[in-house]
């Protein structure tokens, strides 16, 4: 195929596309939301940082005493919740954490909920939740103001994105996670309990419990980490296939064992902080029974020999090296 | 950013013109968008969506008094393209490729279609805005933030694929 051919079909490429687009009015009407959001997101923190200290003093000189109830209003409905003995809704101890469970009761009764610990919030510093009733995980933006007063609720204009897998096979998960924003939306007294964050409405109580303690984080040092995401020179990032299997093993006699899916080899390594330096590998050299196994070695290599040292970072069963300009290089996971 | 002129906005002697004039923009401008960002991502839905927010972006602009640059439009593929990759990185396109068919009946070049698919993201995005938004390498490096060079890497990259892989399937 000449040039010529080739920018002629390229031109013509999206010519049988057909786009449904919304209405402009729609778009302005969105447009008009984000100024909204962002003006109020900069009273909100504001808000928040002169709110916060005022609700804890008033929270200390007006502390009720065990048993006593207190009333909340969300969204013009008065709720009563029996009050914690010793309330804590200092918002700043929420924020980037992760809470996980599947402890729910309603009206004193065990809820019992689909998958394994499916419920999870995660909340970022810059006051963004990440919420998955165990299927999709949808990330929006909490309103600043409500988590101050002791509401966990999402803005209703904000933008939300959410991954989109279909959990077909299990459909009460995705339920959940429908559930689960429906609570979020409505409003939520929120406060913690320890290491536990308990959500209640007047008939509904759901505890989960700080991730760090549920599922901590696994060592660098003994744990078998199995190459999960490849990232390329373009920053471009592809999961490895299930059917190959590349693993990283640092050893205290301070050896490291590369298995590259079908080769095998060992360096030294070092560690100094969050600073890892792998020496020069040595390595068998099969040939690899598949392109696929030889694409995932070439990509491993090519992972290990860029400029060192990586900084690790570690959450939960999730490895990350990064490369000294900050660009991710490799992402493994553990088994515990 | 990009310099593209695009029709005068009337909304400087007229403020109630802003809006037909960004609509104009839109309906003039945004089929383009959907389809340069159907070619990076494989999915009408994302790219409607990721057009419909880069519109809303400029919408603020608009009215905050920045509508009638003549880098609008650059700014927009921009913001579109940030978009695209955001995207990516939240997971919402899969990370092999979307699955969805973005044509409806009339599918007019599968093999080419399915080359595009096949190339990293950063070549999908060279191939797009040169051949779909009709930009030129300077203005595609630009839009990408990349000197002129490596755009143009990218785009002959991408071609030598395009011409590999379509060798192959004849």
């Amino acid at each position: 195929m000449n040039d010529n051919e080739l920018d002629r079909r390229l031109e013509h490429l999206t010519a049988g596309v057909e786009t449904h687009l919304p209405p402009v009015g729609d778009v302005r009407q969105r447009g008009e939301r984000l100024s909204t959001r962002r003006r109020h997101i900069r009273r909100a923190t504001a808000s928040v940082a002169v709110t916060v200290p005022v609700l804890l003093l008033a929270a200390f000189l007006l502390r009720p005493q065990n048993g006593d109830s207190v009333q909340i209003t969300s969204d013009g409905n008065d709720e009563t919740i029996e009050s914690p003995s010793t309330p804590d809704v200092d918002a700043d101890q929420l924020l980037g954490r992760t809470f996980v469970g599947d402890r729910v009761t309603e009206d004193g009764n065990v809820r019992l909920l689909a998958g394994e610990m499916p419920l999870r919030l995660s909340f970022e510093a810059d006051g963004q939740i990440q919420t998955s009733g165990g299927c999709n995980t949808t990330e929006a933006r909490l309103d600043l103001e409500a988590l101050a007063q002791g509401h966990l609720k999402l803005e209703p204009w904000g933008e939300r994105f959410s991954t989109l897998a279909g959990c077909l096979t299990t459909p009460d998960l995705m339920d959940q996670d429908t559930w689960l924003i429906d609570l979020l939306d409505s409003g939520i007294a929120w406060r913690l309990d320890g290491d536990d964050l308990v959500l209640t409405t007047e008939h509904l109580e759901i505890r989960l419990t700080d991730r760090a303690v549920v599922e901590p984080d696994l060592g660098l040092i003994g744990t078998v980490w199995t190459v999960d995401i490849l990232v390329d020179e373009h920053g471009e990032e592809s999961r490895v296939s299930a059917d190959v299997e590349a693993t990283v093993l640092l050893s205290t006699d301070g050896n490291v064992a590369v298995y590259t899916g079908c080769n095998s080899g060992t360096a030294t390594w070092d560690l100094s902080d969050d600073r890892l330096h792998i020496g020069d590998l040595g390595i068998t050299h099969q040939a690899c029974p598949d392109d696929t196994a030889a694409e995932l070695e070439d990509a491993l290599m090519a992972a290990l020999s860029t400029p060192q040292p990586f900084t690790v970072s570690i959450d939960a069963q999730r490895l990350a090296l990064t490369d000294p300009d900050g660009r991710a290089v490799l992402y493994l996971r553990g088994a515990s | 950013m990009v310099r593209v002129r695009e029709p005068q906005n009337a909304a400087k002697d007229d403020p109630s013109g802003g809006a037909a004039s960004f609509a104009e923009l839109y309906e003039s401008f945004a089929p383009t968008v959907v389809r340069a960002v159907v070619t990076v991502t494989g999915s009408p839905a994302v790219a409607e969506d990721v057009t419909a927010e880069a519109f809303a972006k400029a919408w603020e602009r608009w009215e905050a008094g920045l509508g009638d640059s003549p880098t609008v439009k650059g700014w927009i593929w921009t913001v579109a393209m940030n978009l695209t990759k955001r995207r990516f990185r939240r997971r919402e396109v899969p990370l092999d490729r979307a699955t969805e068919d973005p044509f409806d009946d009339d599918v007019r070049d599968l093999d080419l279609w399915c080359a595009v698919a096949d190339l990293p993201r950063r070549q999908r995005q060279v191939v797009a805005l040169r051949y779909v938004a009709g930009l030129a390498e300077h203005e595609i490096g630009e839009v990408l933030g990349v000197s002129t060079g490596a755009a143009s890497a990218s785009l002959a990259k991408a071609r030598r694929q395009l011409r590999h892989t379509l060798g192959e399937a004849r």
